[in-house]
């Protein structure tokens, strides 16, 4: 998806939630969510849960590293 | 530059992934000026974007050998008929359309409702062209958005303005049909490929709304 940067949840207060690179996003639309769990984030939101390896893969891309 | 990567530039230009590796610039600057001295740097960064993965396995599915054929790319961009509903997975309006579909449709912020359509490959008719001085110039398009539901489907045809790129699209007129990206004219369509592009739209649309909660 061209929108979603992963982002690995570092904090989380109520429906907000402090990530990995230091951004603030709202968990609202993604149930279940716990300190150190990967997200899509989207113009401020949490939009998926992902796993690790998914969030690692996607980073490696964003960076322009070897897939 | 082979065609299929002259077609994965034109469709990759304007996404988010593009604008983090820094490249949205250069793939800007080479739809507007048509211009050869920026095709090395996106040759370099094609293989960088997220759909060079979905080019390999389709062009492995369709059995050709160079996965920047333009038949390839067109088959991830606007689909494929080889390409089933199960494979629908590797298209990008899928891709799209699947990062929020565990979401219900009504509880979108209107924002991420926005940015999911500027992101999606839609189909579109050109009714009105404005012909101007400057190198981006607009035309008035029907278009189909989308329609945040229960489900998440086609809603009735309404007319927007767009970005027209007369280097990009040099013959573009009234009645063509075209894909659209970020507001952007990408392409003009053959009947075919309007046909495909429907078709995998619709199943995109289906796939995803079996998954919302």
């Amino acid at each position: 998806m061209c929108l979603a940067n992963p982002q690995k949840i570092i904090k989380i207060n109520k429906d907000k939630a402090l990530t990995d690179s230091n951004k603030e996003i709202n968990i609202s639309l993604v149930s279940k969510l716990k300190k150190g769990d990967y997200v899509l984030a989207q113009n401020g939101f949490a939009v998926k849960k992902i796993s690790q390896k998914e969030a690692k893969a996607s980073l490696k891309i964003f960076k322009g590293g070897k897939k | 530059m082979k065609k299929g990567e002259i077609l994965a530039s034109i469709y990759s230009w304007g996404c988010n992934r593009d604008k983090e590796l820094k490249s949205s610039e250069t793939f800007r600057q080479f739809i507007a000026s048509g211009e050869e001295k920026f095709q090395r740097k996106i040759k370099d960064i094609l293989p960088k974007l997220k759909p060079d993965n979905c080019y390999k396995i389709i062009a492995a599915i369709l059995k050709i050998k160079d996965p920047y054929t333009p038949k390839v790319i067109e088959a991830y961009w606007l689909g494929h008929k080889l390409l089933n509903v199960k494979n629908s997975i590797l298209s990008h309006n899928y891709t799209v359309l699947n990062t929020i579909a565990k979401i219900n449709p009504s509880r979108l912020p209107i924002q991420i409702k926005n940015d999911t359509e500027n992101c999606l490959i839609s189909l579109g008719r050109v009714k009105k062209i404005w012909k101007g001085k400057s190198s981006i110039k607009k035309v008035a398009v029907e278009y189909q958005p989308l329609e945040f539901g229960d489900k998440i489907s086609l809603g009735k045809t309404e007319t927007k303005k767009i970005d027209w790129y007369p280097k990009l699209l040099p013959h573009l007129k009234v009645n063509d049909w075209i894909s659209i990206h970020y507001n952007t004219a990408r392409q003009v369509l053959t009947a075919s490929q309007r046909k495909s592009l429907l078709k995998n739209l619709e199943e995109a649309l289906k796939l995803i709304n079996t998954q919302a909660n």
